[in-house]
């Protein structure tokens, strides 16, 4: 692992950008296949874009919402007040770091 | 697999012997044609004659088939068939085949960082335009990523491009496949600088629908101007990847370049610089999508399987 790349603070190298509600609004409106929909860092959206986008896209299974400070009630109720069905990630749990590889290459 | 097969070639390398070449699969005959015909019933799209053409094989007691279908088991595009194709020429020529090569997937490599443009166009070569997935991750040292190589062999059966954290390659070199008109379903730039609201826009005012020449035009007009277009483009990918869309024949290319927008099925622009307004109107070309990142968080969660994440040492 000597040879290990050195990739933190993505945010100061591309910039942030902002994404809303306005983007939320618009996948709901014009994706209704959409099942997967991963929003997080952002800081912007809001409950009610969230639940906008759930009641149009019927299909929606899995939403991801790590760090997202304005969603931070849903990490309460782990998304059932949105719909049952749905699959809310909220935070970030060992097991998931483990499952998807976010720490390999740590010594 | 790989050092089973590279001591098999011994037998191989060893020359054609009278009862093994009676055994071997190929066809016997005077001329090449002869043989060919049973390869071509085999791999009917790939380099079978060249197979054939080679001597070596014809005295293998295993038989090209065979072959082919133990050289299946490996991972495509990956190094274990690099590996037998340095054995030897034979299975230089079989490894190589552009069957083996239609998948290139180098997320998982164990020294991205030392992946060079110049190794990358040797794979896209050797798939030979007929690549269908395309992924690379965290390779630094790329500029182009043999994009605009994969544009000129044709990209008429790429379904998925993949690039993640390649922060060299540049935006010219990306739009240099969107613009050849490749079939996408899947499209994953994430943490590529050269992804911002320009970009989006970008794509966002590619044409999707033709303008009709005369009156309102049937859908039979549209089809066939659609077939021009892709026929037209794929006649001159290479020379038109930075044509405008000035001339006549440079809106068809435009058309068939909006084309595969709206076949997008994930779209994720993960840790991507850009906003709202461009987000969204681009969004409103992808009816079909079904998976859609545009986070910034460092690690995937749902779209598939996580490239390497490499951390600074604690």
């Amino acid at each position: 692992m000597a040879n290990a790349v050195a990739v933190v603070a993505d945010e100061l190298m591309h910039g942030v950008g902002c994404i809303s509600d306005i983007t939320v609004r618009a996948a709901a409106d014009h994706c209704p296949r959409l099942r997967q929909f991963n929003i997080s860092g952002r800081h912007t959206p809001s409950m009610a874009g969230l639940t906008y986008l759930c009641e149009r896209a019927r299909g929606l299974t899995h939403v991801a919402v790590v760090s997202c400070p304005s969603l931070a009630s849903l990490a309460l109720d782990g998304g059932s007040c949105l719909r049952g069905s749905l699959t809310v990630l909220t935070e970030v749990t060992p097991e998931l770091q483990a499952q998807t590889g976010m720490y390999v290459g740590v010594a | 697999m790989a050092s089973a097969v590279a001591g098999a070639s011994g037998t191989m390398a060893g020359g054609p012997s009278p009862d093994s070449s009676r055994n071997s699969c190929l066809p016997r005959g005077q001329n090449g044609k002869a043989r060919c015909s049973k390869l071509l019933k085999i791999a009917p799209w790939h380099d079978a004659e060249k197979i054939a053409s080679l001597a070596l094989w014809q005295g293998d007691t295993l038989g090209v088939d065979l072959w082919l279908r133990v050289l299946s088991w490996l991972p495509e595009g990956g190094a274990d068939l690099s590996r037998v194709m340095a054995a030897c020429r034979g299975f230089r020529v079989l490894a190589g085949s552009a069957r083996f090569w239609t998948r290139i997937d180098l997320r998982r490599h164990p020294a991205p960082w030392k992946l060079t443009d110049d190794t990358l166009r040797v794979l896209v070569r050797r798939s030979g335009g007929r690549l269908v997935e395309f992924r690379v991750a965290n390779a630094h040292l790329l500029r182009t990523a043999a994009l605009p190589l994969l544009a000129e062999l044709g990209v008429s059966k790429l379904r998925a491009l993949h690039l993640h954290r390649c922060q060299n390659v540049t935006g010219a070199a990306v739009d240099a496949v969107l613009r050849a008109c490749p079939p996408l379903r899947e499209l994953q730039l994430n943490w590529m600088p050269c992804v911002d609201d320009e970009w989006l826009q970008r794509l966002r005012n590619a044409p999707c629908s033709m303008p009709s020449p005369t009156s309102g035009g049937s859908p039979f007009a549209t089809a066939s101007a659609d077939g021009r277009a892709r026929a037209s483009h794929h006649a001159g990918a290479g020379a038109g990847a930075g044509a405008g869309a000035g001339s006549h024949g440079g809106s068809f290319k435009a058309l068939a370049t909006g084309m595969w927008v709206q076949g997008l099925e994930v779209f994720s622009i993960r840790g991507a610089a850009v906003n709202d307004d461009a987000t969204a109107a681009t969004l409103a070309r992808m009816p079909r999508l079904q998976q859609l990142d545009v986070s910034m968080f460092p690690c995937t969660f749902l779209l598939g399987q996580a490239p390497r994440l490499y951390m600074r040492r604690g």
